[in-house]
């Protein structure tokens, strides 16, 4: 688009009286009221936090991961597998980290970097599709519609921007999925220019969504209209930065760099989603793993650097989950089954870094797997509770412990 | 075009029993009757194939098969077979057995897997199972090519049960681990290097090795014995709910999703008495009275296949990208046309969420509503965009409308709707009538006021909601 400065500057910018038309997307309508219910209900600071999830597909090997490097048995059931103590970077008395975690180091070393070891939930699903269901709607059977950023999308008192949640995908996330309000799902924010229409055309494909038809229309249109919205807001903010940082070019750091740019320039931005698959290392598991901790690691830390860059890094927190970690006896194939209890990395200017969670034993294990010692529960109550500002128990339908996550 | 007529019928028929088809196609099949245009499509190994380009001359310099090339000659089958219902039903089972490229990391593997699933595609379902079972690339893709006696990998025996066969709830964790044994000393046998050197000359085969295998007492729900993976392949088969979670699958890729219980009941029986033949069950689909219903018109998501190959299939891209030329070029000049002529289709489809060869999951594609959302509407708008470049095709005024004289803007709106097949109501042609003729004002020049005409029409005819079922 044309117009130097978006709907959202002017919108704030005039202040006043808004004169809303029948073309006005839903989103802008509550910027408008957005302003009028912060002076009517005198709130006095809007919280401005920002959340990123970043999910690791496939069941990542925890107990590599974070490895107990003083537990013998560790070293007894990972013949093949495990990493030699000398390799690893300890960060406690008894806890070391993979070898490619190695960027992370510095974040660990400034105390930005949160584990919680053995995270997981009660009677364990093995199946990657049900496990990861149950951590995106945080409902242990599975049933709920929608997810649990998606909760919180939808209590946000007012849709204040199209774009104030966006998976960075192809494919939605149904952690994102949300009852109200559309999450818009765009696959790169790189050719958003190319994307945005004319004016004319905007107006004409938005007329085509109206009107009747089959159940999936609606679906069909809110998809769109958001994607209308998310580009128009997009097209007219990005391209006034460019990432201060290079990043490498796999899947983590080309995710991690379009966010920096994304939290950069939209500051009504609350939740980002970003997914990245290839952890279900059944088989050969050694450099495929260490290839994906690695480009995780070198992704989020500079992604937290450009953070730091432009004075986010205490307004922005990632955090990282898989679906489960594996079986802790390896397999006859260099690799790991799937198992339980894994761990969630939290990071970011504001996070009380260290330990938190009890790590798993290797001698009480359930049927080969880590039990798991922390419901993953708690963190998502302490991330809506404590940085999102949110309320837990609503968003979770029930009461879960806050952990010592936030400084 | 509604179900109550003969052609509306067999307009409807072609969407589902394949990926949609041409004005002319349509004609043809209304001509010959709904009747035999099922059975036409049922009984394909009846119906004479078009010219398919051997893939084995798609191979790059150093002799390898690249995954991408593999695709867009699967792809170009999808967009010029005469068996359109055997190539969806390729797709069917490359969905539900999901083997993905990325793993499998080997071309000719993925030709040896796709051409398995075109060979079986109506076959018996417990055919399909133990064929697919003992492919050497779902034997390489979960792994069941290192699962041995002591050391049991229980990748492919759990997904045969949560995914393949019963669907989740219906097993222990104890019936996965003991199924993983049964399925010990699966594995394949590759080409040694001479064979190799001669491509296509031998391909991997399957191979039972005796002294991998643990020939110990297995239980798999219930049933105790030395089994091997044949055996739970038949435990599993003999679960009444295998039948009604593979019926009702078919039913929801082809009629429409989650049938009713009683619906569900009546097809898992006649999969069941019919021994599992899928053709028998697509055959009781097809004539059923729900496959002609309301509730069943227009009302399933177009998958990308769907999609863009309908829209190929409409417009005949093969035919306007001279791609029948194909056959009498070199090989490298083969393989450089064919990627450029369906790259573009392939890149759309990937960044709709489907790229073939890579099922982003063992689990397929969601399919359904999540084919739809932001990012992938966005895609499906572009498509259009992607149609009028030059490159890829430039397909134009003549292509699409041929030399009829219209009457008026909305005319050739109608044309358009009728040549994609598009059920879109008089209002929303209206809409799309009204702002292409604004563009009159800004375009210089009546060739390129018609090409822009068209451009913008089908951005709007594709990205209207209408247009985003079949």
């Amino acid at each position: 688009m044309a117009d130097k400065h978006s709907r959202r500057d002017f919108l704030v910018r005039s202040g006043s009286v808004l004169a809303i038309g029948l073309l006005t997307p839903a989103w802008l309508r509550g910027v408008a009221l957005a302003q009028k219910t912060e002076r009517l209900n005198g709130v006095t600071a809007r919280n401005d936090n920002v959340l990123v999830v970043c999910q690791l597909s496939g069941g990542n090997d925890g107990l590599n991961t974070v490895i107990p490097y003083s537990v013998k048995d560790y070293y007894r059931l990972r013949p093949g597998i495990g990493i030699a103590e000398k390799e690893q970077i300890p960060i406690s008395d008894t806890l070391a980290l993979h070898p490619a975690l190695k960027p992370l180091k510095g974040l660990w070393d400034e105390g930005s970097l949160a584990i919680i070891n053995g995270a997981g939930y009660p009677e364990h699903n093995r199946s990657h599709f049900r496990s990861m269901k149950i951590w995106q709607t945080a409902s242990p059977d599975a049933q709920a519609t929608t997810g649990w950023l998606g909760n919180y999308l939808d209590q946000l008192q007012n849709p204040v921007s199209p774009v104030a949640g966006l998976c960075l995908d192809t494919s939605a996330s149904p952690a994102m999925t949300a009852g109200r309000v559309s999450v818009p799902t765009i696959a790169s924010l790189d050719d958003i220019s190319e994307l945005a229409g004319t004016q004319d055309a905007e107006e004409a494909m938005r007329a085509i969504q109206q009107m009747g038809g089959n159940g999936g229309f609606a679906h069909v249109s809110q998809s769109t209209n958001s994607a209308l919205d998310a580009v128009h807001e997009l097209n007219s903010m990005l391209g006034k930065y460019e990432n201060v940082i290079e990043y490498k070019d796999d899947k983590f750091s080309s995710g991690f760099r379009q966010l920096a740019k994304l939290i950069a320039v939209s500051p009504l931005t609350r939740v980002a989603y970003l997914s990245v698959g290839g952890f279900d290392t059944h088989a050969g598991q050694a450099d495929k793993h260490a290839e994906l901790l690695g480009n995780f690691a070198a992704g989020l830390s500079s992604f937290m650097e450009e953070m730091a860059q432009i004075g986010m890094r205490d307004k922005v927190t990632v955090l990282a989950f898989s679906e489960f970690g594996r079986r802790v006896k390896e397999n006859g194939s260099g690799g790991t089954d799937h198992g339980q209890a894994g761990p969630i990395f939290i990071a970011g200017g504001a996070v009380k870094g260290g330990l938190h969670g009890e790590y798993p034993s290797l001698s009480d294990l359930d049927d080969g797997d880590l039990r798991y010692s922390t419901d993953f529960r708690k963190v998502y109550a302490t991330v809506l509770d404590r940085w999102l500002a949110a309320d837990s128990e609503k968003l979770l339908g029930g009461r879960f412990d806050n952990l010592p996550l936030f400084a | 075009m509604a179900l109550n007529t003969e052609r509306g019928k067999v307009a409807h028929l072609l969407r589902r029993a394949g990926f949609g088809a041409s004005l002319s196609e349509i004609d043809y099949h209304a001509k010959q009757g709904l009747d035999a245009t099922l059975e036409q499509l049922l009984n394909y190994g009846q119906v004479e194939e078009v010219e398919q380009i051997d893939v084995f001359q798609l191979t790059n310099n150093k002799g390898n098969l690249p995954a991408p090339i593999v695709s867009a000659w699967w792809l170009y089958r999808m967009m010029t077979t005469r068996r359109p219902l055997q190539a969806k039903l390729a797709l069917f089972w490359h969905d539900h057995f999901g083997c993905s490229a990325e793993k499998v990391q080997n071309g000719y593997l993925m030709v040896q897997h796709i051409n398995l699933l075109n060979e079986l595609a109506s076959s018996d379902f417990r055919n399909i199972l133990v064929s697919v079972a003992q492919d050497p690339t779902m034997l390489r893709f979960l792994d069941n090519n290192t699962n041995v006696k002591g050391k049991p990998n229980e990748n492919f025996a759990r997904e045969l049960m949560e995914l393949f066969t019963m669907g989740i709830g219906n097993y222990t964790e104890k019936d996965v681990q003991e199924a993983a044994r049964a399925f010990t000393g699966w594995t394949f046998q590759r080409p040694n290097r001479i064979q190799a050197a001669v491509k296509n000359a031998v391909e991997p085969q399957f191979i039972f090795r005796q002294g991998q295998h643990d020939a110990e007492i297995k239980t798999v729900l219930g049933v105790s014995g030395n089994l091997n993976g044949d055996d739970v392949i038949d435990i599993l088969l003999d679960q009444p709910i295998t039948a009604r979670y593979i019926a009702g699958k078919l039913w929801s890729w082809f009629v429409y999703e989650d049938p009713e219980e009683h619906i569900v009941d009546r097809i898992a029986a006649v999969f069941r008495d019919n021994n599992y033949s899928v053709k028998a069950l697509l055959r009781h689909m097809f004539t059923s009275e729900e496959f002609f219903s309301a509730k069943a018109e227009r009302a399933l998501y177009k998958s990308p296949a769907d999609f863009t190959v309908g829209i190929s299939r409409a417009v005949d891209l093969p035919g306007i990208l001279d791609l029948v030329s194909i056959f009498q070029e070199s090989d490298k000049e083969k393989r450089r046309l064919l990627r450029g002529a369906v790259g573009g289709v392939m890149g759309s489809m990937s960044n709709m969420g489907q790229q073939l060869l890579y099922p982003p999951t063992v689990a397929g594609w969601d399919g359904g509503a999540a084919w739809v959302n932001s990012a992938t509407m966005l895609e499906r708008i572009k498509f259009a965009d992607m149609m009028f470049e030059k490159k890829n095709g430039a397909i134009n005024w003549n292509y699409l409308v041929g030399n009829r004289r219209f009457e008026s803007v909305g005319d050739v709106v109608d044309r358009l709707c009728e040549v994609f097949d598009a059920g879109l109501p008089a209002e929303k042609r209206q809409i799309v009538a009204s702002h292409v003729e604004g563009l009159l004002d800004r375009t210089r020049g009546e060739e390129k006021y018609r090409q822009e005409m068209l451009h913008q029409a089908c951005r709007l005819i594709f990205g209207s909601p209408e247009f985003q079922f079949c």
